[in-house]
């Protein structure tokens, strides 16, 4: 059984798309099944109105998700009603959803159910909680439509990555895509002196001297960098070994570092991946260039899913692609049609 | 009685907030969702005996709080009670016959679980009795397991499990399915049915909740603030160290300090008058605020306090929503002063506080307007606080001045406004308001040169501008 061993490792796991339609539920379902067959209490849920009958975006026939007995789930009210199975309600959340409050039930026998969690990533996190209070092992949460944020290590501590022909057929573009992405999510974690240094820091961008000494540059975030009142701030990196970033990294500013001298002895941390928004052109001539980007906390990838069909109807070559992904990403990659091969 | 108090509270609401009640609000530490809803609809109590017994039962809290015995029993308190959720909806639609869908019926179930945990833990207390739920429990917990978990137990009938039995061989028999969950259908309504015998319980035990949580907040407030218990008169009232709370901690935050002041005054007008920046809005704010929280059933901002209760409380001050509304301040003041008077017309045991009245027009009609405002109340004798700046009010009533700007006060841009000013309130019996607003703008920094200009000019306020300018020649 590829895989499954290995998220039983981690208290919760996202499953994220490259695109929609990427064959995200697919996998879901699998892992849920083979997880049915082992003695642990899993908990579902999903981010946002995800688990339609139809798919909200492109309006595609979408699976629904099978939740076996003894495993709880957390959805809204509204699906709570539809579900095809008996369960036992355990919480009702105070908050509410565009569709009802939360319900998270408890199955009694094995049946369908669509799932609709929490919108934002404070209340997840607050379903995971509540999930481990009523015995869960593991948190597996079902991600959305450009929602990677949710498999920020701050939310969950591994993710699956579902890539597939939705986001192209073009077997280039894909694999680069998913390559990309699949490096943002294996930067490597910055040095445990520096780590020790930087944990403790909540917003703002920061420097450590080469003299070791922590400083705390004036602005709030990196946009701010380039206001002609602030150039003295980019000059103290040329005496700087490490730039901290809490928030969002930009292109401008790798751009910028890329052309300058001291890039080869500065190192530019950030708290994790979904925090780097920048593109993979600008990423690709920053690291050529010998550019060290590092992340405080970083997200286990396990495994890289693979539909070989896209919405439109059109079907990659399972077997080639999966190979050729494989090899770049040098991680396995699964068809979600067929986990099992 | 009570629905009529409450339609005082839901007028007055926004008086209330704009008096700084919402700070007050925000200090009240509620823990469940259903004390929302209360707080919101909180009744302005008219009644003395009422009053009183509330204003006990929160000193008996106070000292229920204050003893450290009870620290890890108020823990679990504040524990239990925010898990209760506003679920009146739900009561109301059982009392009304409806069928209630599983999640209500968790809900309730999790509810009258919640209710009866309190009831064991606030025994001893002897604060307040909460109705016996133990049969809605047994309806909805046919396990008796005590779990705070609901769903149409097999316990229900022979015929679900037998069904459900065969189901779960038979994964994915939808016609199966469709049979359990008539059989479900059948029992939620059992369910209602029989909870709605016991729904006014239910609902009392919603009330009581929320009473006993808002009462909790309410003690932990008046220790936080330092809030004292209000004794409850016929005619006088009077504050010793009254303080405004909001104001108070805002000082505090920038390392000063507030002056309370005393305050003394029966069922007749007071006119107040005083410097500019000498507190004279902030008096008439924090009299209106304890009056209200008193009548809410509060401890109120001071180190003593006696009240005196009225029917109603009315306030003419400054507000912005006027332009809003395309009224100039003048003519929203005019519509206000209307209002108070057609008010005293029917009740004269109501309060009523003018900041600044007739503040925005000249002052020779200005002063009649006061004048005349003051004549209107002191015939019927309302209790009610009137602030001014101008000069020669020359009907006789109680007259307050704010003691003003402490001698020997050197007057510069750097002096502290603050320090140099006694807030308290003296008796005055002259006509003539003080006259310190120049040494006042040139405390607060104002331009040399126009400070210079205005007190040249202020020797030629009562002669004419013919003068003036013969002597700019």
């Amino acid at each position: 059984m590829p895989f499954i061993s290995k998220i039983l490792e981690y208290k919760s796991l996202s499953i994220v798309g490259l695109d929609k339609n990427t064959g995200k539920t697919v996998t879901l379902n699998y892992i849920l099944k083979e997880l049915s067959k082992r003695d642990v209490i899993v908990g579902i849920t999903s981010i946002g109105i995800d688990g339609e009958g139809l798919d909200q975006v492109t309006k595609t026939a979408k699976p629904e998700i099978i939740i076996y007995k003894d495993m709880y789930f957390t959805t809204s009210e509204k699906h709570y009603k539809s579900k095809q199975l008996v369960a036992e309600i355990y919480d009702v959340s105070s908050y509410s959803t565009a569709l009802g409050r939360l319900v998270t039930g408890l199955a009694k026998n094995t049946g369908k159910v669509l799932l609709s969690g929490p919108a934002n990533t404070s209340n997840l996190v607050k379903v995971i909680e509540n999930n481990a209070k009523l015995g869960c092992n593991l948190t597996i949460i079902d991600g959305a439509l450009s929602r990677m944020s949710l498999a920020s290590p701050s939310i969950t501590q591994a993710t699956i990555l579902a890539t597939g022909a939705a986001y192209s057929i073009n077997l280039n573009k894909l694999v680069r895509r998913t390559k990309f992405i699949c490096n943002l999510i294996k930067i490597e974690r910055v040095d445990i002196a520096t780590f020790n240094i930087l944990k403790k820091i909540g917003t703002g961008i920061w420097i450590i001297n080469k003299n070791e000494s922590l400083e705390k540059l004036n602005i709030n975030s990196v946009f701010a960098l380039f206001l002609s009142q602030n150039k003295s701030y980019l000059d103290k990196l040329k005496n700087a070994n490490v730039l901290f970033i809490s928030g969002v990294l930009n292109d401008k500013l790798l751009e910028f570092l890329r052309i300058q001298e001291y890039i080869k002895e500065l190192i530019i941390v950030v708290k994790d991946f979904t925090k780097i928004f920048v593109s993979e052109k600008v990423y690709k001539s920053f690291n050529n260039v010998g550019g060290k980007l590092r992340v405080l906390y970083n997200t286990k990838l396990i495994a890289v899913t693979f539909n070989p069909t896209s919405p439109e109807g059109y079907t990659m070559d399972s077997k080639k692609t999966r190979k050729v992904l494989s090899e770049n990403i040098n991680l396995p990659v699964y068809d979600v049609k067929d986990i099992d091969v | 009685m009570k629905n009529n108090n409450s339609k005082i509270l839901t007028l007055k609401k926004s008086d209330f907030i704009k008096l700084g009640g919402s700070y007050i609000m925000e200090q009240l530490d509620v823990k469940s969702a259903l004390a929302n809803y209360y707080i919101n609809n909180l009744p302005f109590i008219v009644d003395c005996s009422t009053l009183k017994k509330e204003f006990n039962i929160t000193e008996r809290t106070i000292e229920l709080l204050k003893d450290k015995n009870n620290s890890a029993t108020f823990i679990k308190i504040a524990g239990l009670l925010s898990h209760v959720l506003d679920i009146r909806e739900s009561i109301n639609n059982i009392q009304n016959g409806l069928v209630a869908d599983d999640v209500e019926l968790f809900n309730i179930k999790c509810t009258a679980l919640i209710v009866e945990e309190l009831s064991t833990l606030i025994k001893d207390f002897k604060l307040i009795t909460f109705p016996n739920l133990a049969p809605v429990i047994d309806i909805l917990d046919p396990e008796k397991t005590h779990v705070p978990s609901f769903y149409i137990y097999n316990a229900y009938s022979s015929e679900l499990r037998a069904l459900r039995k065969k189901l779960s061989k038979a994964e994915n028999d939808s016609d199966l399915f469709q049979e359990t969950i008539e059989i479900e259908d059948k029992i939620r309504k059992e369910l209602s049915a029989k909870l709605k015998a016991h729904s006014t319980n239910l609902q009392l035990a919603l009330d009581r909740v929320a009473y006993f949580d808002i009462l909790v907040a309410k003690a932990s407030l008046a220790i936080k603030l330092n809030l004292c218990k209000p004794v409850i008169s016929y005619i006088k009232t009077s504050y010793t160290n009254l303080f405004n709370p909001e104001i108070k901690e805002l000082l505090k935050q920038r390392n000063k300090t507030y002056q309370p002041i005393d305050i003394k005054f029966e069922k007749s007008p007071n006119l107040i008058t005083g410097i500019n920046m000498g507190g004279k809005s902030v008096v008439l704010t924090t009299l209106a605020l304890s009056q209200y929280l008193c009548q809410f059933g509060f401890y109120v901002p001071a180190s003593k306090a006696q009240i005196a209760l009225v029917d109603n409380i009315m306030l003419c001050m400054e507000d912005k929503q006027n332009y809003l509304e395309g009224l100039s301040s003048f003519a929203a003041e005019m519509k206000n002063v209307n209002n108070i008077i057609n008010e005293t017309k029917k009740n004269d045991n109501i309060f009523i506080f003018i900041d600044e009245l007739a503040r925005t027009t000249n002052p020779t009609e200005g002063k009649a307007i006061v004048n005349a405002m003051l004549e209107t109340l002191k015939e019927k004798n309302i209790r009610s606080f009137i602030t001014t700046h101008y000069d020669d009010i020359f009907i006789k009533c109680r007259r307050l001045r704010v003691k003003g700007l402490k001698e020997n006060t050197v007057i510069s841009a750097n002096t502290s406004i603050e320090k140099s000013i006694d807030y308290s309130l003296i008796e005055d019996n002259g006509t003539s308001s003080p006259r310190e607003a120049i040494k006042i703008a040139e405390m607060l920094g104002v331009d040399k040169g126009f400070i210079e200009k205005t007190k040249y000019l202020l020797k030629y306020n009562n002669t004419n501008n013919i003068q003036y300018e013969r002597t700019k020649k």
